[in-house]
């Protein structure tokens, strides 16, 4: 029987291939183009960041992995002085690391010390490549050896050095500039430096022929570091220039909006105006610092809807970093502290102006939502732990939600630094949501997502979830547990916190089964 | 004194090369442990499982594409980093090695060299010299090999946590 169906369908198949005319005709697609990274994004579709592990700085083990903001920097910090310590010791000793089979060479991994400006040959050369290196400090010495030397230094050198030493005031780059090292980027203590007269900056400025250039630079070197001297002299040369007819350039006119007051600073924007010089998203952004300085709450929030309203008249679309400065001067600053606000009066002005704060905060995340974010400014990631502040303080669940979807959208390249204002970001964010939420184990999912990795363990946090768990009448001892385990790590058992953790241990029950699973 | 020399002389004179008759000791002696009366001789599971066990029940120490066939370009060179690496880790983090660093996994990956395995807390525990030290391996290997290196080591507490087995 088998074998007579088994030679049936042999028949069939015999039959069927010898009639090519009934058979449905094979076509194939045409391929489907694709980009050359478009598997590369399949790809990382399917995978995301894993929020319970640590940041892939620190080392994945339950004993290392820091728990406090303290601990991270403290842990990231040294983890980056030992790299440091052994590129120092291949620069001092490079013939020990001369394992040369590496093809290309890899200048990354055979580290130099930057050549001394006091034994370095003196030429014009050698200066160029200390600009260009942005070491500012040697590149000043080496300047004046060649002056003390007489060895003439082209025009063009002259002028890039100036460029440089005014740009940083005859000092070495700041922290927030180092490109190498992210703790020393993120961590690095920032001076608010005055500016250095009767330094390499103010020599050149001298030496070389004034014109429309060397002036915006000086103008926009002694506004950039002011102080009141500086800043009377960098006006005094923007009088002395314009009436010997000179045109200056626009950074020169945004360092001086920025340093001005709203109302000269209108002025200066109307001379622009009629020297054409067209203004940028920067001078907008030095316009709403202008007017953020305006003391009075009314009239500030009118200057900065005049320079929204103007920029959209002119075409300029607002950067993440003019927001920020409009965030962060949306309320008063004496109001921002609880204990200054104990008034009726300043109560109900707080209230005010908080309300006003919201719905800026409103229309800047409608505007925001649907764009594609890139950083302008340095100061364009500041907007997002801006904004959170004002919606933590107004208690607005909604917004806030709002805020961090845009904050985690693809569209959005502006990130925030790690550990430092992230880290504020979604602190503020997780407060929020657990003072506003009733659901224990809400509160849960969400701890666990955040804490630590993106948020510190810290004490007000540790206290608001104890508040919580007191306050509801439902018991959540995963969450408990996790509370205290974190605060164990990150030693809060000594104070009122390890009192708390007691406290809460004793109104454990036992013996009720789901409390202890 | 003088006599000895002279004895040296003697001896150095009548002295010719020879075949050695000695027969071969054909017994397989790696893999095997002297075991103790008390058992306190302590195995992991790499040292307990056999030399033949490799590839089946236990893996490699060393990781990478050099050991197979038409892919020998530098294997010579592989065994001498692995062989640096090894010393270097043993060498700086003297107290917290466990089993002498005898079982450091050397991975390769595209041009990265993974060194994976365990550590124990020294007597004195401080993360921060951890952190520091970790950062100065992975650099001083990246610059000496002029490729990047990471460290993946974990840490137990001491030595008896990686017991497979006490004989």
């Amino acid at each position: 029987m088998i074998g007579r169906v088994g030679l049936g369908r042999v028949i069939s198949r015999s039959l069927s291939t010898a009639e090519p005319a009934t058979q449905s005709k094979i076509t194939i697609q045409p391929a489907i183009e694709r980009s050359p990274t478009d598997l590369l994004n399949a790809l990382s579709e399917t995978v995301g960041p894993d929020r319970t592990a640590p940041h892939f700085a620190y080392i994945d083990d339950p004993i290392t992995i820091p728990s406090t903001q303290n601990a991270k920097k403290t842990y990231f910090m040294a983890k980056e002085f030992g790299k440091r310590a052994a590129r120092e010791l291949a620069a001092e000793w490079p013939t020990l690391f001369a394992f040369d089979r590496d093809q290309p060479r890899l200048p990354a991994f055979r580290p130099q010390h930057h050549p001394d400006p006091l034994k370095v040959e003196p030429t014009d050369k050698n200066l160029l490549e200390m600009i260009e290196s942005r070491k500012v400090l040697d590149a000043c010495m080496l300047y004046e050896r060649m002056r003390s030397e007489n060895i003439d230094v082209s025009e063009k050198t002259q002028m890039e050095l100036f460029r440089t030493v005014a740009y940083y005031n005859s000092q070495n780059i700041p922290f927030s500039e180092w490109s190498e090292w992210a703790g020393m980027r993120n961590y690095g203590e920032y001076s608010n430096a005055e500016w250095k007269s009767g330094g390499v900056a103010d020599l050149l400025f001298e030496t070389l022929p004034r014109n429309d250039e060397t002036v915006s630079i000086m103008i926009a070197g002694l506004c950039k570091f002011s102080n009141h001297s500086s800043l009377s002299r960098a006006r005094e040369l923007f009088k002395e220039h314009k009436a010997a007819g000179g045109k200056l350039r626009r950074e020169a006119f945004d360092a001086l909006i920025e340093v001005s007051n709203y109302s000269v600073a209108k002025k200066l924007i109307q001379e622009m105006a009629e020297a054409k010089i067209n203004p940028s998203v920067r001078t907008f952004q030095a316009l709403l610092t202008s007017a953020a300085r305006t003391a009075k709450f009314e009239e500030r929030i009118k200057a900065f809807t005049e320079v929204i309203g103007e920029m959209q008249a002119v075409g300029v679309e607002p950067s993440l970093s003019c927001y920020y400065v409009i965030a962060k001067n949306l309320i008063d600053n004496n109001l921002l502290d609880k204990e200054k606000r104990e008034s009726e009066e300043n109560k109900a002005k707080y209230g005010r102006q908080l309300t006003v704060a919201v719905s800026w905060c409103n229309e800047i995340q409608k505007q925001i939502e649907e764009k594609n974010l890139s950083p302008i400014t340095a100061t364009c990631n500041l907007f997002f732990a801006e904004a959170m502040g004002i919606h933590y303080r107004a208690a607005n669940v909604q917004l806030a939600e709002n805020l961090l979807s845009i904050y985690e959208s693809k569209k959005n390249q502006v990130q925030m630094p790690a550990f430092t204002v992230e880290s504020t970001f979604y602190n503020r964010y997780l407060q929020l949501i657990i003072e506003q939420t009733s659901s224990l184990t809400k509160i849960h999912e969400l701890y666990k997502s955040m804490v630590p990795r993106l948020v510190g363990v810290n004490n007000s946090l540790s206290a608001l979830v104890f508040r919580k768990l007191s306050a509801s009448s439902d018991k959540n001892w995963a969450l408990l547990r996790r509370v205290i385990v974190d605060g164990i790590a990150a030693g809060q058992m000594n104070g009122i916190l390890g009192e708390e953790m007691r406290k809460q241990l004793c109104n454990v029950q036992l013996h009720v089964r789901n409390h202890c699973i | 004194m003088l006599r000895s020399i002279q004895h040296v002389e003697n001896q150095l004179s009548q002295s010719c090369r020879h075949i050695s008759t000695t027969s071969t000791l054909c017994k397989n002696r790696a893999g095997k442990t002297k075991s103790t009366t008390n058992r306190t001789q302590l195995l992991t599971y790499e040292m307990a499982q056999k030399p033949h066990h490799l590839g089946v029940r236990k893996s490699w120490l060393t990781w990478h594409s050099q050991n197979l066939e038409e892919f020998r370009q530098s294997q010579p060179l592989v065994v001498a980093q692995d062989e640096v690496v090894r010393r270097f880790i043993r060498g700086f983090f003297p107290q917290n090695l466990i089993v002498s660093g005898n079982e450091i996994v050397i991975k390769r990956r595209g041009n990265v060299l993974i060194v994976a395995g365990f550590l124990q807390y020294s007597r004195r525990l401080d993360i921060r010299r951890i952190y520091w030290m970790f950062g100065f391996a992975e650099e001083f290997l990246s610059i000496l090999l002029k490729q990047p290196v990471k460290l993946e080591l974990a840490f137990v507490e001491s030595e008896k946590d990686v017991a497979y087995n006490y004989i």
